[in-house]
């Protein structure tokens, strides 16, 4: 490929071309053109040095440069000298079709030589040329550019001039010279002007980018959204404010840091693989990024680029936390709906709740307003000693703190030791606890402030509004479902107790059905099928003895205990109602303290007692001694150490010095003595009230049984 | 004879009706770990057993006394569910007699538990 582009490309060139020239004669002439040439630089000068130094050696009288115009139809005049026909004038222009010789020599794509004899019939006159005409010998010379003609060159001979052969081919090795310095001349202007226009290109262009680049940085700027764009060697290329406050990193270091530099985490890690993914798959990408370094959830929109990768981020760690926080508490009570313990629902609820936050420690606690006492119910930390026990309310909350808090409102505190709601004397209190930031949720019940869940960190936290709802939200529940338990225990053991009571009311139904089935047996002589009145009497007697022990059962408490104090009551009203002195009910004095025992215990006492009293009443009524029927029959019960002693006196005849009550055949006697015995596990001693006097025999029977308390107790 | 009861009333009736019937007591306990120590060491043919009583229940009593000494042991008790009898049964028990009861319907079922008894002595399942 010819060089012609630099003068020295181009003389090497004219050299390889022309050096073998036939014009070896004119030599000196085409080297001397030949350096001109590579020294011109318009097409002026090429024509200027064709016709002054390439034509000098044949001394032609006239000359022109004519090159071909951009559409081809036209010759234009660049330069003549002298008698130039057709085309002395510069610039002007000439029909290629017009018959003259230069044309003719273009449209032939060859040299056309007259000689002045041969003009008029190659040349013949056209309009307003005459004058021009040539005087001698002519020649027209095509400018050859490989298959290109670029124009012409005319010389006039004057009449004395013969030119020869070598005069021609030194016109047409000129002229060629010429076409190609021509050709490289336009070539040069060509490339001027398409760089030039390339370069104007280039600049509206950069405008455009500019004009964009502000557009887009203006529409990145605004946005709340984080952006960042980077190129392919991860560099930054641009980022938005957002993007700088989100990342925690100021604008002016962003923009040019190379990302694995700026976050080292950054590499190695799904994220970066989920980039490198889009940016070799041109694919975009959407996920949700967990960010330890800052706590943060981000919501990343990741686009391929022509430069690299852009990513639009969001803070979405709210709602992240607000899912996390929703999970939790729906698995925690699905955890927990099964479990009826208050203990085992604090601990699953206190540990779960600090751990999800990350805290340090938390505790529920029993509120007691009234007492200014709090009782931790269940402490949890991860480190120290969690809390435990009972504490004063002002140890840590102040009046103005309570009132805050018997409006059920919660309290976050995110650094102890500089909040101005927590005075001096409670900052030594957290300061000794290591307590440097707390959420503090009270719980209500009737208004009333009951209890307290505190979530804590040993180092100040400023507390998120999700983590002070998801605290409240947990700590109601929890608190809610710690009642219910409660309730629901408090209900069990009543239930239980009932069950008890039902269990042992029946059972002594049927016992006593059977105690009066036998007592009314016993009250039947062997081999006898009627019953007395006076036994039916005691019989009847007997049984609404037991009926009055099933009463109290009823009503008593607790459930299946009876106030033996009560029965003897009711039993000596019922007795003095039914036996009389004269008109009058016969008064029985009862001295008793209460004393709970077991319902078959107080059956079998009851059983003795009225069998004794009806006894005594008997004897009174043989006696009937006067100014004793107030204090005629005293029934008492007391207890002396653990032991329950009952005495039963009356006014009768009393016991003689011999009396031996195993000796006696007497039912109801055979009925006490059972029953002490094999009932209560006591003893019986008879005794008289009121010692001998002046002949007078002892008198008033004293009857006193004893047993040990502790095993009767239900 | 022995009669292992905790009701004092009830005592009295079945010793009276024992009694009378020519029986000898030989004893009376108001818990079943008396009962069953009475019973070993008097050795008698025949023992009535409640069920309900402090201390030890009948059946852990009866249980108890068949292991060492084979005796003819009747339940009188107010239990009158199946579940009861069935433990009766199976800790060796000769009889079960539901309360109340009066001393004409309880002597016949008490021969009938002993004839039972000696035709084939119970062996603990």
């Amino acid at each position: 490929m010819e060089n012609l582009d630099t003068a020295a490309g181009f003389a090497a060139v004219l050299t390889d071309r022309f050096e073998d020239s036939p014009t070896v004669g004119c030599l000196p002439s085409l080297q001397r053109l030949a350096r001109s040439l590579v020294n011109a630089c318009t097409v002026e000068q090429i024509a200027e040095a064709l016709l002054l130094e390439g034509l000098k050696a044949l001394k032609p009288v006239g000359g022109s440069v004519c090159l071909l115009t951009a559409d081809g139809a036209h010759l234009q005049t660049i330069r003549s000298f002298g008698s130039a026909p057709w085309a002395a004038e510069p610039l002007a222009l000439l029909s290629l079709d017009a018959s003259l010789p230069i044309a003719k020599a273009v449209r032939h794509r060859q040299s056309i030589f007259l000689e002045a004899s041969e003009w008029d019939a190659e040349a013949p006159a056209e309009g307003g040329r005459e004058a021009a005409r040539a005087q001698g010998a002519y020649a027209a010379v095509p400018l050859p550019v490989q298959e290109r003609i670029v124009g012409v060159l005319g010389v006039s001979f004057g009449t004395e001039s013969q030119p020869g052969a070598e005069a021609f081919a030194l016109l047409e090795t000129a002229a060629a010279m010429c076409a190609l310095a021509f050709d490289r001349v336009r070539l040069d202007a060509a490339e001027q002007q398409a760089r030039q226009e390339e370069a104007l290109r280039q600049a509206r262009l950069e405008a455009e980018k500019r004009e964009n680049d502000t557009r887009t940085r203006n529409f990145f700027g605004n946005l709340t959204d984080g952006m960042v764009a980077c190129n392919r060697e991860w560099r930054i290329i641009y980022a938005n404010e957002a993007a700088a406050t989100l990342l925690h990193v100021p604008l002016e270091s962003l923009e040019g840091s190379a990302l694995p530099e700026l976050f080292p985490e950054w590499t190695g890690s799904e994220l970066a693989a989920a980039s490198q993914q889009v940016m070799a798959g041109h694919t975009p990408l959407h996920r949700e990024d967990y960010w330890a370094r800052h706590d943060t959830w981000l919501e990343n929109h990741l686009f391929p680029t022509e430069t690299g990768i852009a990513v639009l981020f969001r803070d979405i760690t709210a709602r992240k936390q607000t899912e996390l926080f929703q999970k939790t508490i729906s698995d925690l009570f699905l955890q927990c709906a099964h479990i009826t313990e208050p203990d085992r629902i604090l601990e699953e609820v206190v540990p779960t709740v600090c751990q999800v936050l990350g805290a340090d420690g938390g505790v529920m606690t029993e509120i007691d307003v009234a007492r200014n006492g709090s009782e931790v119910l269940h402490g949890y930390t991860t480190g120290q000693p969690a809390l435990t026990g009972t504490h004063a309310l002002s140890e840590f909350i102040t009046p103005e703190g309570m009132a805050w808090y018997q409006q059920g409102k919660t309290r976050a505190v995110a650094d102890t030791a500089n909040d101005e709601q927590v005075d001096p004397l409670h900052k030594t209190q957290y300061r000794a606890l290591q307590i440097g930031a707390f959420v503090r949720v009270p719980f209500l019940r009737s208004g009333e402030w009951v209890g307290t869940l505190t979530v804590y960190m040993h180092r100040p936290r400023a507390w998120r509004p999700q983590e002070v709802a998801f605290i409240e939200s947990i700590g109601e529940r929890a608190w809610l479902m710690l009642e219910n338990a409660r309730l629901l225990q408090e209900e069990r053991e009543r239930s239980h107790q009932l069950s008890l009571a039902i269990s042992e009311v029946h059972h002594r139904v049927k016992n006593n059905l059977q105690a009066v089935s036998a007592l009314l047996e016993m009250q039947l002589a062997p081999g006898s099928t009627v019953l007395p009145v006076d036994a039916l009497e005691d019989s009847l007697s007997q049984i609404k003895t037991i009926a009055l022990v099933h009463d109290l059962l009823a009503r008593d408490k607790p459930i299946g205990g009876v106030n033996v104090g009560m029965v003897l009551t009711n039993l000596a009203e019922l007795l003095s109602k039914g036996m009389r002195v004269g008109k009058q009910a016969l008064p029985i004095r009862v001295e008793v303290e209460p004393v709970w025992l077991s319902t078959k215990a107080a059956t079998s006492l009851a059983l003795i007692v009225n069998e004794l009293l009806t006894n005594a009443a008997k004897h009174n009524e043989l006696i009937g001694r006067e100014g004793l029927n107030n204090e005629a029959i005293i029934v008492r019960m007391w207890r002396q150490e653990e032991t329950v002693h009952i005495a039963v006196e009356d006014s009768g005849p009393g016991f003689a010095p011999d009396f031996a009550p195993a000796e006696v055949a007497h039912i109801g006697l055979e009925l006490v003595l059972t029953l002490v015995e094999h009932d209560l596990r006591g003893s019986v001693a008879f005794s008289n009230r009121f010692p001998p006097e002046d002949g007078t025999p002892a008198w008033g029977g004293r009857v006193e049984i004893a047993f040990a308390e502790q095993p009767l107790l239900r | 004879m022995v009669i292992v009861e905790d009701e004092g009333v009830t005592v009295i009736q079945l010793r009276r009706t024992l009694v009378q019937a020519g029986l000898k007591v030989a004893g009376m306990a108001s818990n079943g770990q008396e009962g069953a120590e009475m019973v070993l060491r008097e050795r008698p043919d025949l023992v009535l057993m409640d069920i309900q009583m402090p201390v030890m229940n009948g059946l852990e009593a009866t249980r108890r006394i068949l292991e060492t000494y084979p005796v003819c042991i009747v339940i009188l008790t107010a239990f009158s569910t199946e579940e009861y009898q069935q433990q009766a049964h199976e800790v060796g028990a000769s009889g079960y007699i539901l309360k109340p009861i009066t001393g004409a319907l309880l002597l016949p079922q008490l021969e009938t538990a002993y004839q039972q008894f000696q035709a084939s002595p119970p062996t603990q399942e």
